[in-house]
C-alpha cells in the first residue's frame, strides 16, 4: 500500500516521482489524498522544482521518524548539514514551500534556523532580505529606536 | 555527492534569478514564525524595521508565543540583581549566568533593597520601605512603579521611632500573575499583631490597573513564618504557616483572591526561627528543613486533586561541608534552580564577604576545591567570565549529583528567563481588526458559540502609531494590530486551512469575518458577530485598501449575540469582563476579534 507512487509537479513543471509516505510528509498533499484517493499526481503551484527537490530530500530522511535517541541524533546531525547549505535567501524560499506544503519538521528547522542567522542583523539588513518596505518616517524611526535604545546600546558595546 | 552538487548550484540560481521577490511573497505567519524564534535583544532592535513588524513584536499573542518558546529551547538563566539601599536611580547592573558564561543586563532602576522571590515570566519586583516598589523588565528596560502600602507606612512610622520597639519586622512581598486575566499582582501577608493590628493576619494586594492597594478579608487565621519569601507558581502565591502543632503551606489563588491550605508541611512545627525554606525547583513548591547537620529538601506532587498530594524527598545537603563558606551557618540555605539536570544552585543567606560562584568539575575526586572569587568592585564587574569550579561530592541522592553553590553578598539571586513581557492595561481606544477564515472554521464559529472567548480591542496602529495598544482578553489572546495582516488569525487555524489561504487562489471559499464589540461600564456583556462573505477580489481588496472596510459596518449588519447566554466553560461573567470604552459612532475602528481556540 504504502509503494505507491506518487508524481508532484512543481510550479515550473518539474516532476518528482516519489513513495505515498515521502508525499504524505506534505500535509497539504496529505489532506488531498484523503479527499480523493484516485489521484497520482499533483500540481504544486506555488513551489519551484529546485526548492521542492530540497523539501522532498528532508521528507524522505525523515520518512520513518524513530524514537530511539541515537535515531534522533542522527537525524539532528543532518538537519544541521542540510540547512548549512542554503543561504539566507534559499532558507526564506524554504519556509515559504514549507508553509505551503505543510511540513511541520521542516518549517521549525528552517524558521530555526533563519532566526539564529539574522539575530545580529541590521533592521535594514532585514528590510533586505526580507523584501520589507519601511514605512517609517525619519522622525518615527528615530522614535522607535530611541526607545529600544536598550538593545541597540548593548550592541554598540564592543565586546570583551 | 550529487545531491550536494545538485544543493549548490540551487544556491546560484537563486541568486541570480530571483533574490528580491523572496520577502515579498513571504507571509507574515511565516515572518513570525522566525520572529518568535529570535532572543529578545534582536526582537527589540527590529521593531524599527516597519511597522508591521514592530506591531507584531508587541502584540501580546506574539510576545506569550515567544515565552513559551523560549522555555522550550533553552533553560532559563540566573540572575544576580544588586540590591541597594541607595535610591539615586542611576542604572544599576545585574548578570545573568547560563551555562557559566556571564553576562550584563542593565537595570532601569535601583530603587530596592529587597526582592521578591523568583521572577515571574521575566519580569521582577523590587521594594524597599523607603521608596515606592518597582516592576521590572530587565531584557527591555521596560519598569513601573507602584506606590507605598500601607504595611510600608506602618514600618516607617516603626523606623521613626525606634526607642519605641523591640524588634522591626519586615515582611517580604509577593508578586505573581493572574493566570486567567493575565495581571499581575504585589501581594503582601504579614502578622497583624507585629504592628498591632486585629486578626491573625493581614493581606494587602495591589491592583495596577486603580494604582491602589488593597485589603483581601479574610486573610488567614494563622500567623505565617515572616522570614520565609511568599513563593509563585501557577497563579498562586505559597506562603508557610504556624498551625497548631504542624506547619502548613498556604497558598493564595491571585485570580479569585482567596486563602486556602493547601497542604502540610513535611515537617512538624519547629521552634527554633529560620530553620525553614520554600522555593522551586523544575516547575514544584519545594520546602527544606534544617538541622545541625543536613538540610532536607522535598518536593510537592499533586494529580487528581485532594487526593494524592505528597512530597517527595529530592535531596539532602550535608551542611557541615558547607558551613565554611557561609558566615551565618544558622540560615538555611536557598536553592535557586537545578542546573544540568543533575547540580543544584544554592544560595547562601545573609552572607558577608565576595560573591562566590562555584561550579563543580566534571572529574574532581573528592572535597571541596577552593572556587575563584569574583569580586563587586564599587559596580564594576567583569563583563564576561568564566567561573571557576569547587566540588561538593556525597551528596549524591536521586537525581542531584552535585551541588552548587553560590555566596552571595547584597543580591538577589533568582531563575529568569529573558522575556519580552511587560504589564498590559486596558486602553480607552479601538481597534479595528479582523479574522480570516475558511468555510469549515467558519461552520464551527457558528454553531459551537462557547468556542469563542478571546477578544482585544485596541486602535488601529497604522492610523495612530503613538498610542502604544493595550488590552487585555480573556485567554490573553492578542491578534495583530493591523487589519492587512491575517498573520495571528491564521495561527488559530489549522495548517491546511493556512496552506489555503496562503496559496490565496480558491474562489469564494475565504471569508473575512469581523466581529464587533460592544462594553458598557468596563463589562462586556454582547458581541456583534458581522459576517461578510467575500469573493477573492473583495478579499484583496480588504487587503490592499488603507481605508477600512469597517465604515459601511453599522447596528443593522451586526448579529448581536448575548455573551452572557453562552455557557462558556469554567468562565463566569465577571472573569469575562473587559475594560474599554463604548462605542462611539465616529470611531468606527471599534471592532472585537474573537478568538477559536
Amino acid at each position: 500500500m504504502s509503494s505507491n507512487k506518487i508524481v508532484l509537479t512543481s510550479s515550473d513543471g518539474e516532476s518528482f516521482e516519489v513513495e505515498e509516505v515521502v508525499a504524505r510528509k506534505l500535509q497539504i498533499v496529505g489532506h488531498m489524498l484523503e479527499d480523493d484517493c484516485v489521484i497520482n499526481e499533483i500540481p504544486l503551484q506555488n513551489v519551484t522544482g529546485d526548492i521542492l527537490s530540497m523539501v522532498i530530500e528532508y521528507c524522505k530522511t525523515h520518512v520513518d521518524e524513530e524514537e530511539s535517541e541515537e535515531a534522533q541524533t542522527k537525524l539532528k546531525t543532518w538537519d544541521e548539514e542540510f540547512m548549512k547549505k542554503f543561504d539566507i535567501k534559499t532558507l526564506l524560499q524554504i519556509i515559504l514551500a514549507a508553509n505551503y506544503l505543510n511540513v511541520k519538521g521542516l518549517l521549525d528547522l528552517v524558521s530555526q534556523t533563519i532566526a539564529d542567522t539574522i539575530k545580529d542583523y541590521t533592521p535594514e539588513q532585514i528590510r533586505e532580505v526580507f523584501g520589507v518596505e519601511n514605512d517609517y518616517t525619519e522622525e518615527e524611526e528615530a522614535e522607535v529606536r530611541k526607545e529600544n535604545a536598550w538593545a541597540f546600546d548593548e550592541a554598540d558595546t564592543p565586546k570583551p | 555527492m550529487l545531491k550536494r552538487r545538485h544543493g549548490s548550484s540551487v544556491v546560484v540560481g537563486l541568486k541570480r534569478h530571483r533574490s528580491s521577490v523572496v520577502g515579498l511573497l513571504l507571509p507574515h505567519d511565516a515572518v513570525e514564525l522566525i520572529l518568535e524564534r529570535l532572543p529578545v535583544e534582536s526582537l527589540l532592535k527590529f521593531k524599527s524595521v516597519s511597522k508591521n513588524w514592530k506591531s507584531t513584536i508587541e502584540s501580546r499573542c506574539f510576545k506569550e508565543r515567544q515565552l513559551i518558546r523560549r522555555k522550550q529551547s533553552r533553560g532559563p538563566d540566573v540572575l544576580l540583581v544588586p540590591l541597594t539601599w541607595s535610591c539615586d536611580g542611576i542604572y544599576a547592573e545585574s548578570i545573568a549566568l547560563g551555562s557559566s558564561i556571564v553576562s550584563t543586563v542593565r537595570l532601569p532602576t535601583s530603587s530596592g533593597s529587597r526582592i521578591c522571590h523568583g521572577s515571574c515570566d521575566g519580569l521582577l519586583c523590587l521594594y524597599c520601605v523607603y521608596t515606592p516598589s518597582v516592576v521590572v523588565n530587565p531584557a527591555t528596560g521596560w519598569h513601573q512603579t507602584f506606590p507605598l502600602s500601607n504595611l510600608q507606612l506602618l514600618c516607617l512610622d516603626m523606623y521613626d521611632k525606634p526607642e519605641d520597639h523591640d524588634f522591626f519586622p519586615m515582611p517580604n512581598l509577593g508578586f505573581g500573575r493572574d493566570k486567567f486575566t493575565g495581571t499581575y499582582k504585589p501581594v503582601w501577608l504579614y502578622n497583624s499583631s507585629d504592628f498591632g493590628l486585629p486578626n491573625a493576619t493581614t493581606c494587602e494586594v495591589f491592583d495596577f490597573s486603580t494604582n491602589t492597594w488593597r485589603y483581601v478579608h479574610p486573610s488567614p487565621p494563622h500567623r505565617i513564618d515572616d522570614f520565609i519569601n511568599p513563593v509563585y507558581l501557577d497563579g498562586s502565591l505559597h506562603w508557610l504557616a504556624e498551625g497548631e502543632e504542624e506547619t502548613k503551606v498556604l497558598s493564595f489563588d491571585l485570580h479569585s483572591e482567596t486563602f486556602h491550605v493547601l497542604c502540610k508541611a513535611p515537617f512538624a512545627r519547629d521552634h527554633f526561627p529560620f530553620s525553614h525554606n520554600m522555593f522551586i525547583l523544575d516547575n514544584r513548591l519545594c520546602v527544606s528543613e534544617q538541622d545541625s547537620s543536613t538540610q532536607v529538601i522535598w518536593s510537592f506532587h499533586s494529580s487528581g486533586g485532594n487526593k494524592n498530594k505528597t512530597w517527595n524527598k529530592l535531596c539532602s545537603i550535608d551542611v557541615t561541608r558547607t558551613r565554611s563558606w557561609f558566615i551565618d551557618i544558622n540560615f538555611p540555605l536557598a536553592p535557586i534552580a537545578i542546573l544540568d539536570k543533575n547540580k543544584l544552585l544554592l544560595q547562601g543567606r545573609h552572607c558577608v564577604g565576595d560573591l562566590r560562584i562555584t561550579v563543580q568539575p566534571a572529574n574532581a575526586s573528592e572535597g571541596l576545591c577552593q572556587s575563584q572569587m569574583m569580586s563587586w568592585n564599587s559596580g564594576n564587574w567583569t563583563r564576561r567570565c568564566n567561573f571557576q569550579a569547587l566540588v561538593m561530592q556525597n551528596n549524591v541522592i536521586k537525581d542531584i549529583s552535585a551541588t552548587v553553590l553560590a555566596r552571595i553578598n547584597g543580591f538577589g539571586c533568582l531563575v529568569w528567563n529573558q522575556e519580552l513581557l511587560d504589564m498590559v492595561h486596558f486602553t480607552e481606544e479601538g481597534e479595528l481588526l479582523s479574522i480570516c477564515l475558511a468555510r469549515s472554521e467558519l461552520a464551527k464559529l457558528e454553531i459551537d458559540w462557547p468556542k469563542i472567548f478571546g477578544y482585544l480591542v485596541g486602535s488601529d496602529v497604522s492610523r495612530n502609531s503613538k498610542s502604544r495598544q493595550r488590552w487585555q482578553g480573556i485567554r490573553n489572546f492578542r491578534l495583530h494590530g493591523s487589519r492587512y495582516s491575517m498573520s495571528c488569525a491564521l495561527n488559530m487555524l489549522s495548517k491546511h486551512e493556512r496552506a489555503s489561504y496562503c496559496n490565496n487562489c480558491r474562489e469564494n471559499q475565504l471569508k473575512k469575518v469581523e466581529l464587533w464589540e460592544k462594553a458598557q461600564d468596563f463589562l462586556l456583556h454582547k458581541i456583534a458577530i458581522l459576517r461578510v462573505p467575500v469573493s477573492h477580489k473583495q478579499d484583496s481588496d480588504v487587503y490592499e485598501r488603507k481605508t477600512p472596510k469597517g465604515s459601511s459596518c453599522n447596528r443593522r449588519d451586526l448579529e448581536l449575540v448575548d455573551i452572557s447566554a453562552c455557557n462558556v466553560p469554567n468562565y463566569s461573567e465577571q472573569e469575562m469582563s473587559l475594560r474599554y470604552s463604548s462605542t462611539s459612532t465616529e470611531r468606527e475602528e471599534l471592532f472585537l476579534v474573537a478568538v477559536l481556540y
